[in-house]
């Protein structure tokens, strides 16, 4: 415990060293920036930092994208308060609730009350975050390739069912995802797969290009391609108002419920902050006196969606930082800045460098802090922002992309596969065929490839192995349940509708 | 009403309901196709071993089978109102010139920064793009472009470092003087 606090402390000293101080203050204003213009995610802002990460160390460059990943989940909900336009899908519950209190002359509170509950949201999980990950990563540290298999399959299977409205069009996206993980020279036997005799193929297809292509270009296809679409232009010229303790005190029940919802969502695999802001409202909805009053203006269900927005992002940098497995987009990109340093996450992370990751976790403390004073004063520029014209912003976004492609390996087929994933993107959004899947079956299939085929050989060619080890065995029940409930789930709606219809 | 109307709106119903069902069975063909083709990653197996073309196999068996749940899901929703399969609103109405128009544009711009160089083709593609995508002032529009590149190229070609592509024939000499004059290199 002694050595963890040291630990944590030599991380505060360090994250107000100037250069590494200074990445939290424009990851965090990159984040919120990006998080409040409508068309841009906080995950696009995640992937166009990338590429400045490559000169930095890896410090530096954590501290960076974990400040644009706290500043975006909050970022979002200043437009939806404001102008009823949510930044991000996660933001809409906010905004069901925030846009209807500026309606009843609350702006200045309800904008300082996201604030306050975004930073209690992000600031607890991150404590629960640098408590958690060390105890994760010794357990950790026992498993074999069985339970390292196990948790991959949860991560496919919990991707598969949370979130999604087709689970065949989500099984689709996973698969292709996965198909794609196997391009190149396999590992365990090195005989290419599909790579049609080219040798550039043989490296495989970097995730980082096709989440590039089709989070930013597929996004910005997708937003300007929209007929007639008004560009947003407001007038107005905020104030923001911190609540008081009393009012916090108030609705102290709200935010401790937020918060377990959005750490425990954010620590799943594929579940991240949409769904753990969409449940926590939905919940409090369920608890509420007046559930009748939710969507006029309702302080319980800003604070509650507010709350687990932040509160994910501690919970989703437990599985990255302890088991290697990125739960989200964001945490997927992070693993590959990760990656590009050299690095590989889990549970060896902690033996090998702990003052790079006790680092990250004091700069999710103090990111989280500085949050609020950014808040205050960004509000008022950020409506002022709003004017900058999508066209303009999205020409330079795609430039970005070229060049974060290309600084990947100097290599113009990485922009070619980017481009090409691009515009697969746009015509997933536009089909409704969700990407994420996809992007997590790129990123889990090798893993899941290797833990599997690393099993069965050493246990010779024993299938039952997963299911034989205690944990190994209890995780993988899980997720079979978690891939057939949603068949249970119909039959049982199909079930209570036929006695209706009858 | 003409005497083959029901005929003919029999047909369409058909046509309509088949096609969200093309999606998947493309995707079932070229899973088909690629399985075939997994078959050559196995030319010498070992004895008791699954060999590499195992985990690709079960991967597109999965995506098969997928496509066929895809496939019915379409087809029991089809004819519910959005509202039943839980869609609140039908999909924005999209300009598909503009939409085609950037599509060629950021395609045409990889072989394009291989051709021209990264700061002429970025300068190109920032007014071309921003043209189509809705801006009308070309001073403007030429202004923004201009001072964009030059800004990345500032921050990629000497913060950065990154050795960006300059183009062949002449488009290298005339990089090299671009650079020069900014005193990238």
């Amino acid at each position: 415990m002694l050595d963890q606090l040291t630990l944590l402390g030599s991380g505060l000293l360090s994250t107000f060293d100037p250069l590494n101080f200074s990445m939290i203050l424009i990851g965090l204003f990159i984040g919120v920036l990006a998080g409040a213009l409508p068309g841009i995610t906080m995950l696009n802002a995640i992937v166009l930092v990338l590429p400045f990460t490559y000169l930095m160390g890896i410090v530096p460059s954590l501290l960076l994208m974990t400040s644009v990943y706290c500043g975006g989940v909050f970022g979002g909900s200043i437009t939806g308060i404001l102008f009823n336009i949510p930044g991000d899908p996660m933001n809409v519950p906010t905004t069901w609730e925030g846009y209807q209190l500026n309606k009843k002359g609350f702006v200045s509170k309800a904008l300082g009350m996201a604030i306050m509950c975004s930073a209690i949201g992000g600031f607890i999980s991150a404590v629960i975050m640098t408590v958690a990950s060390p105890l994760f990563a010794k357990v950790a540290l026992t498993f074999s390739t069985c339970e390292y298999f196990a948790v991959v399959f949860l991560g496919l299977a919990s991707v598969v069912v949370i979130g999604t409205r087709s689970i065949g069009s989500a099984f689709i996206s996973l698969f292709i995802g996965m198909l794609l993980g196997t391009v190149g020279m396999d590992e365990i036997y090195g005989t290419p797969r599909f790579t049609f005799g080219s040798r550039i193929m043989e490296t495989g297809i970097s995730f980082t290009t096709v989440l590039i292509g089709i989070f930013a270009i597929g996004e910005v296809l997708d937003q300007l391609s929209v007929k007639g679409k008004q560009a947003i232009i407001g007038r107005l010229r905020p104030k923001t108002t911190l609540p008081s303790l009393k009012d916090l005190w108030n609705l102290r029940n709200t935010i401790l419920r937020g918060l377990g919802i959005g750490v425990t969502i954010g620590a799943i695999p594929g579940a991240g902050a949409t769904v753990a802001s969409f449940i926590s409202y939905g919940v409090e909805k369920q608890v509420s006196k007046h559930p009748e009053k939710f969507g006029t203006g309702v302080w319980e269900g800003l604070a509650a969606s507010e709350t687990a927005i932040n509160g994910s992002t501690g919970g989703a940098m437990i599985p990255l930082l302890t088991l290697g497995i990125p739960g989200s987009g964001a945490t997927a990109v992070m693993m590959g800045a990760f990656l590009l340093h050299g690095i590989q996450p889990g549970p060896l992370l902690f033996a090998k460098s702990p003052e790079s990751v006790y680092t990250i976790f004091a700069g999710m403390l103090v990111c989280n802090l500085i949050m609020i004073l950014a808040g205050l004063v960004t509000a008022k520029f950020f409506s002022e922002l709003m004017r900058v014209p999508e066209d303009m912003l999205s020409a330079f976004i795609i430039s970005f992309c070229l060049l974060g492609a290309f600084a990947l390996r100097n290599d113009i087929t990485d922009v070619w596969f980017m481009v090409i994933f691009g515009i697969i993107g746009y015509f997933m959004r536009r089909y409704d065929i969700p990407s994420a899947p996809m992007i997590l079956g790129l990123i889990l299939g090798p893993l899941a490839e290797r833990y599997f085929m690393t099993s069965i050989i050493s246990s010779g060619n024993d299938f039952t192995i997963f299911f034989c080890r205690p944990m190994s065995g209890t995780i993988m029940v899980i997720s079979i349940g978690l891939l057939i409930m949603p068949f249970i789930r119909g039959l049982i709606k199909r079930g209570m509708k036929k006695p209706e219809a009858a | 009403m003409t005497p083959d109307a029901p005929e003919k709106m029999k047909n369409r119903y058909s046509r309509l309901k088949i096609k969200p069902m093309m999606g998947p069975l493309l995707i079932f063909i070229a899973s088909v196709y690629l399985y075939v083709l997994t078959g050559s990653m196995d030319e010498n197996p070992m004895p008791g071993q699954m060999g590499p073309a195992f985990w690709p196999r079960v991967i597109l068996i999965l995506l098969m089978a997928s496509c066929v749940i895809k496939a019915l899901e379409s087809y029991l929703v089809f004819g519910k109102g959005l509202a039943d399969i839980g869609v609140e609103s039908a999909p924005p109405e999209v300009s598909v010139l503009k939409l085609i128009g950037m599509i060629i544009l950021v395609l045409a711009v990889v072989p394009g920064m291989e051709i021209l160089g990264f700061a002429l083709a970025n300068f190109l593609f920032l007014i071309l793009f921003m043209r189509i995508a809705g801006m009308r002032k070309m001073p403007s529009l030429i202004v923004t472009s201009l001072l964009g590149t030059v800004f990345l190229l500032y921050l990629f070609g000497k913060v950065v470092y990154l050795p960006l592509p300059k183009g062949n024939w002449i488009f290298n000499d005339l990089t090299i003087f671009i650079y020069r004059l900014l005193y990238i290199i």
